[in-house]
């Protein structure tokens, strides 16, 4: 590390930071009058929602700005430099030694055609190493992210690794520098929830063996929660309020916090406990709100007084915070009573008839020596009203699953899958429109679920034509219902989905799911890709609509709070292999099956203290075309047995409430060992890099 | 809600969005230029005959190759016709068959493209391996080898010319259909049953009409300079017609005899041309993409 | 690798297969009646069924294909009509001909607009940028003979710097043949520079904005260790296809511009064989055409598995 003699400066010190960009001819403030420090050692998160000038804040502090932005106004010093004048040379040695980055898409962010080792190396080679002594530097740091070999990951070119692996080696990049300060920008998004456990463990560790400060940039308050010290929360380009994050999430000053915390699900909450803390409207355009405060608008608590006047960063204490009435605030985060579903001891215990029957499914894409299972022998049922929740994550089959029951694929031969007794074809073609109508499906992401060419109106009014037995003549009275049911304003009927915000456009596809009353719905994760804010709206919208049609749904997610919430069963996939089934209230508590023990064990909300004991898996995810033998999970299964595990696929146990887990090791066993103590996974094969 | 941060949609959200459009365009000064050029060459193959000075096809042996003067501003050619009347009236069966030819491709291009993206598997397979066989000679070539066998005339140029940059317009569609294909739209019509025609020409189509319009007006570029170029070689538009190639196939010879007019004017009144229509077309391009 | 060599040169075999076919459809079915094209809607009945017979166009369509197909696989292009001798022969001394005036184009286009398109995007929108993409795309986009009459009457007949006749006299040296090249091979590289130069440009640009690229940057580089270690090379990558492409599709301009110059290449060969309705000759010529942008798209194909490490990633896992 570079010694300072000086007494140690802020990591960050930013005094009434303005950060401009200009569009299309105007200057747009993205970020406003920021007052912000960070201790040297400290670990301080940002969070906020897309769009609020987190990532800005991140590329201004290594003077990294798009070429239509500057510093605007005000002061931002990295370790005592000044950044707003750096130039040339002197920026150029800010970056070599003083800070560092790590990016959201660790993909995009290695360059494609260089082998990773010379990637690495080339950090020490601008500080004046040279070649071979960075690839040994290199080699040594790619151990210190603890890969497993690293001669062979430095003789890679980035595609060739996984999403974690990716990261490892940028995080690796960055730490080169020993840098004083660590900007990570999304570190983990992207990633699946095991492999992000096991790279925020990563982080701390390091953080804590090299005394760096870090600002931690994360839209995932759980994630802040586990990492940082301090946390800042920002809203439209906005300093909303900061201090310790424990202090902060569990006594928030500003309603904004508040709201944030309240709208995503706590681990344990249930759709019977209340309903989520929704914030109405959408983020302000960039630099649109130019008096009062940025936040009135979408305000439960707001007054006259905040869209006239600008509340003042108060201090008290160790906090800040930017409102007029911070008391009202605390009463904002906590979920609204009135619950939107009522318990239905039928429908949990599995004892009304099904209505969707699934058997077998298997599903093989390719032929010959190049097929690759990635669905094997699913079998759920499905009843009437019934929430059956999907956990997975990526390559675990839940998405073909989701297409195999819409006829989108055929499955393998040998499956069934019946409505109401009758048996469904298997592709969508040949089903009759009873059925067509009977199944219906909500997207990940509506910007691809609805056709940009044409208006709402005309989107909704083909569903209706496909969809129900409406006469022509009351189809348009139809869409206005519709509209009304999902609270889309009847104006927007008449615009096209890019005049949309993100949550009206996801009501547009709601609608259209609804138009033929539809008896099941298949919801491809249909929150992931909103905001956070806007979620919970739709989470509500869901429960309600589901209460009022008797709808059932397939809620397939990589979100546990989110799938726990809504969901009555959940089904947890891993590789295409149901690991384990049963009642929503079952699966959080033991004894479940390893692998969502380990998916329980990654943050999960805002409130870190309560984290329970971890367990951690290490490695990736096997490849789905080359799956491991005996139990699919045997590769990373911090309590696999022996020999068993490696040659047998494991046997169903069934257990009371519907409940199956497919294990080697009894349930009772199982339970045993977790309400003891966690186990670490074991170190992972060196093959596996 | 914010009043700003949802724009209000109005029925004629369209309409604003064509408008917005055509605003940008005409903000872009090589835009305009292009567009001015062209009209002028349109007016030239609409009302030129009426207005010239000279008859076009009038010979004068008298006066033949006669440089530019105030009686003929660009000279006259070997036969002694005037230049200057020849190169206005020879736009009109360029731009004729240069806009046909590029129709027609256009038509049955989205069409071949729509039906190798969407149906994919071994059609595309199959009507890909003919895109780049076509494709693997360059239209002047091609059109040369089927003007020598039909007999050159010119709805066999716009055929031929039309069926060459068919494939080209078809690959190109295809790619934008591909990526259409995977959108969760797409699916989202299949799974309330709806077939096929509907979801190509209803959903699709609608989402590759940028792609469409910008290969359009590069077509009608590329048809201008092969249709030029075919006549140069005497397989294009047939004597006695004005066209422009024909006159500089027919006076290049004199041009080291120091007639450089009868040559240079037509060059020029091609070069104006194609130059005009590669403008317009990059504007689009970018207009459409921003 | 392997397989995707023998996948790709399988694929270029259908194509060429396949423009056999259409060649063969073009030059044989089109006429209907080939005599009566080369005899002209005049001629005796006669006579017309005389040639027919002679030239074997009464045999059925089929056994013709096969017949022509199996004599240009054995590097037998049949005879020419019009200077009745082999047209193998004479396409091959052509091809020698169009290839060095190609080889003079080439050799100086591609260079000078890669690094021209490089130069523009570094240079984004500045005047440097704006003269190379706009005034390449104008020189491009011009009929080869329109720039050719241009140049021959800049260069060779107002300012005679250049003979402007492609072809040296009889004895003269390579340096002087060179000369007599340049300025039919100025006036193909016009065609190409402005589509070249554009991607090149445009890749860079790509590049530039790539977020690899702001890693470098931050990790504090010097700009122009970021350019030659991380833009050029992936910038680079996509202007490969385009570059061979084009080359291929210079033959096409080859026709006029050999024409203008009365150079005795490839396309020269061509026109005459097309205004003199020389099928056999014809034929052949139009199959080399499109053998060799098939050739140049495989070249570029290969070349790309070769130096892109995701596409050999991508070749390699098919």
């Amino acid at each position: 590390m570079t010694a300072s003699i000086a007494p140690p400066a802020a990591a960050v010190q930013a005094e009434q930071l303005d950060v401009t960009y200009r569009v299309r001819g105007r200057d747009r403030l993205v970020i406003r009058g920021l007052d912000l420090a960070i201790a040297p050692g400290e670990s301080y998160g940002l969070v906020g929602e897309s769009g609020c000038g987190k990532s800005t804040m991140a590329l201004a502090l290594v003077g990294a700005l798009p070429s239509n932005g500057r510093v605007s106004g005000g002061r931002l010093e990295v370790a005592g430099h000044d950044l707003a004048s750096a130039r040339g040379e002197a920026l150029r040695r800010l970056r070599t030694d003083v800070v560092a980055m790590v990016y959201q898409s660790p993909g995009r962010a290695l360059n494609p055609t260089m082998r990773v080792g010379d990637q690495i190396a080339e950090s020490f080679v601008v500080k004046s190493a040279s070649w071979d002594e960075g690839r040994a530097q290199a080699h040594e740091m790619l151990r210190k992210v603890k890969i497993a070999d690293p001669d062979l990951v430095m003789r890679r070119y980035p595609h060739e690794l996984s999403g974690g692996m990716q990261q490892r080696v940028v995080i690796a990049m960055a730490l080169a520098k020993r840098p004083e300060l660590l900007i990570l920008d999304e570190p983990t998004t992207g990633l699946d929830a095991t492999v992000e456990a096991e790279v925020l463990d990563l982080i701390a560790e390091l953080r804590a063996e090299m005394r760096t400060s870090v600002l931690f940039i994360s839209h995932n308050l759980s994630v802040i929660a586990r990492m940082c010290d301090r946390v800042g929360v920002l809203y439209a380009g906005r300093l909303a309020e900061e201090g310790p994050v424990d202090d902060v999430f569990r006594r928030p000053r500003h309603p904004y916090t508040a709201s944030l915390v309240g709208c995503i699900p706590r681990a344990g909450m249930s759709k019977e406990d209340g309903r989520l803390v929704a914030i109405p409207g959408a983020l302000p355009a960039l630099g649109s709100v130019e008096r009062g405060c940025v936040f009135a608008a979408r305000c439960p608590a707001a007054e006259e007084r905040c869209a006239a006047e600008e509340p003042p960063l108060t201090r008290e204490d160790d906090r800040g915070f930017r409102c007029h009435y911070p008391e009202r605030a605390g009463a904002l985060s906590r979920p609204t009573e009135a619950p939107l579903a009522v318990a239905d001891p039928a429908r949990e215990a599995g004892e009304r008839p099904p209505l969707l029957e699934v058997e077998r499914v298997a599903k093989t894409f390719g032929d010959g020596a190049r097929a690759v299972r990635v669905l094997q022998e699913i079998s759920f049922t499905l009843a009437a009203g019934e929430t059956l929740g999907i956990v997975g994550e990526s390559g675990s089959g839940k998405s073909t699953l989701a297409r195999v029951l819409l006829g989108l694929e055929a499955a393998d031969e040998g499956a069934t899958l019946r409505l109401d007794g009758r048996p469904l074809r298997p592709g969508v073609a040949a089903r009759d429109d009873e059925q067509v109508r009977a199944l219906q499906i909500v997207f990940q992401n509506p910007d691809s679920a609805l056709n940009q060419r044409h208006t709402i109106r005309r989107i909704l009014r083909r569903a209706l034509r496909r969809l129900s037995a409406l006469p022509p003549q009351r189809r348009e009275q139809r869409i206005a219902e519709l509209a009304e049911e999902v609270r889309l304003p009847a104006p927007q009927l008449d615009a096209r989905p890019a005049g949309l915000s993100g949550g009206m456009k996801q009501r547009v596809a709601i609608a259209r799911a609804f138009a033929g009353e539809p008896r099941v719905v298949v919801c491809d994760e249909p929150t992931s890709a909103l905001d956070v804010s806007v979620q919970a709206a739709i989470v509500n919208l869901m429960v309600w609509l589901q209460r009022e049609h008797g709808t059932a749904f397939v809620f397939i997610s990589h979100d546990l709070a989110i799938v726990q919430y809504i969901a009555d069963r959940i089904m947890v996939m891993y590789l295409g292999r149901v690991m384990e089934v049963g009642a929503a209230a079952d699966v959080f508590s033991p004894p479940h099956h390893p692998y969502t023990e380990a998916l329980l064990s990654a943050p999960r909300d805002a409130f870190a203290a309560e984290a329970r004991a971890r367990v951690r898996l290490h490695g990736d995810p096997p490849s789905v075309a080359d799956p491991p033998s005996g139990c699919v999970f045997q590769t990373r299964c911090p309590r696999k047995v022996g020999a068993i595990c490696e040659t047998e696929a494991p046997p169903c146990q069934q257990l009371a409430g519907g409940r199956q887990i497919h294990c080697h090791i009894p349930a009772a066993e199982l339970e045993r060992l977790q309400r003891e103590a966690p186990v670490e996974a074991p170190t992972p094969d060196p093959k596996e890099t | 809600m914010t009043a700003t941060s949802t724009p209000l949609a109005a029925p004629s959200a369209r309409r604003a969005r064509r408008v917005a459009t055509v605003r940008a365009l005409l903000r872009r000064p090589s835009f305009v230029i292009g567009t001015a050029v062209l009209c002028f060459w349109v007016l030239c193959a609409l009302v030129g005959q009426a207005i010239v000075p000279d008859d076009p096809y009038a010979t004068d042996p008298a006066n033949a190759l006669a440089s530019p003067s105030g009686a003929h501003w660009f000279g006259t050619d070997a036969l002694g016709r005037d230049v200057f009347s020849r190169v206005v009236v020879g736009s009109r069966a360029i731009l004729t068959i240069s806009l046909l030819a590029a129709g027609l491709a256009t038509l049955l291009g989205t069409t071949i493209g729509l039906v190798m993206g969407y149906f994919g598997g071994l059609v595309d397979e199959a009507l890909s391996r003919v895109a780049e066989a076509v494709m693997a000679l360059p239209s002047v070539i091609l059109a040369l080898l089927a003007l020598t066998a039909l007999g050159p005339s010119n709805l066999t140029l716009v055929v031929v010319v039309g069926f060459a940059y068919s494939w080209v317009i078809a690959r190109t569609v295809r790619a934008a259909v591909l990526t259409e294909r995977g959108a969760e739209y797409v699916a989202a019509a299949r799974v309330r049953g709806e077939r096929s025609p509907y979801i190509m020409f209803g959903e699709i189509l609608p989402n590759v009409v940028p792609v469409v319009i910008v290969e359009f007006t590069v077509r009608v570029g590329m048809a201008v300079f092969s249709v030029a170029s075919l006549s140069f070689l005497g397989f294009g538009v047939q004597p006695p017609s004005p066209d422009w190639g024909l006159q500089i196939a027919d006076s290049y010879g004199v041009l080291s005899a120091g007639a450089w007019w009868t040559a240079l004017f037509p060059a020029l009144a091609i070069a104006s041309l194609v130059v005009s229509v590669f403008l317009i077309a990059d504007n689009v391009q970018g207009a459409l993409s921003e | 690798m392997s397989r995707f060599l023998i996948r790709r040169a399988g694929l270029g075999l259908i194509t060429l297969w396949l423009l056999s076919v259409i060649v063969f459809l073009g030059a044989q079915v089109l006429p209907g009646n080939p005599a009566r094209a080369i005899l002209g809607q005049d001629a005796a009945p006669a006579s017309v069924a005389q040639l027919n017979s002679q030239l074997g166009y009464d045999r059925p369509l089929l056994e013709r294909y096969f017949d022509w197909l199996g004599g240009v696989l054995t590097g037998d292009f049949g005879t020419s009509y019009l200077y009745q001798s082999s047209a193998g022969d004479l396409i091959a001394t052509a091809l020698g001909n169009s290839l060095k005036l190609g080889l003079v184009a080439v050799v100086l286009v591609v260079p000078l607009s890669l690094a021209g398109g490089v130069f523009a995007a570094l240079h984004r929108g500045r005047l440097a940028d704006k003269a190379v993409t706009f005034g390449g795309m104008i020189v491009s986009v011009l009929p080869e003979f329109v720039t050719g009459i241009v140049l021959l009457l800049a260069l060779g007949i107002w300012w005679p710097v250049l003979p402007i006749s492609a072809t040296a006299p009889p004895g003269a040296g390579p340096l002087e043949e060179l000369r007599h090249l340049i300025l039919p091979a100025l006036a193909l590289m016009a065609g190409l520079f402005g589509y070249i130069a554009r991607v090149a440009r445009a890749g860079t640009i790509d590049v530039l904005d790539a977020d690899s690229t702001r890693t470098a940057t931050v990790k504090g580089l010097r700009r122009r260790e970021v350019i030659r270690r991380h833009v050029l090379r992936n910038a680079l990558l996509p202007s490969i296809t385009v570059t061979a492409t084009q080359i291929g599709y210079m033959v096409g301009g080859l026709v006029v511009i050999e024409r203008l110059f009365n150079y005795q290449g490839l396309g020269l060969l061509l026109f005459n064989a097309a205004q003199r309705k020389d099928f056999p000759l014809l034929q052949g010529a139009v199959l080399v055409v499109g053998a060799i942008y098939i050739v140049m798209t495989l070249l570029a194909d290969v070349l790309q598995a070769v130096v892109n490490p995701r596409v050999r990633a991508q070749v390699t896992s098919r």
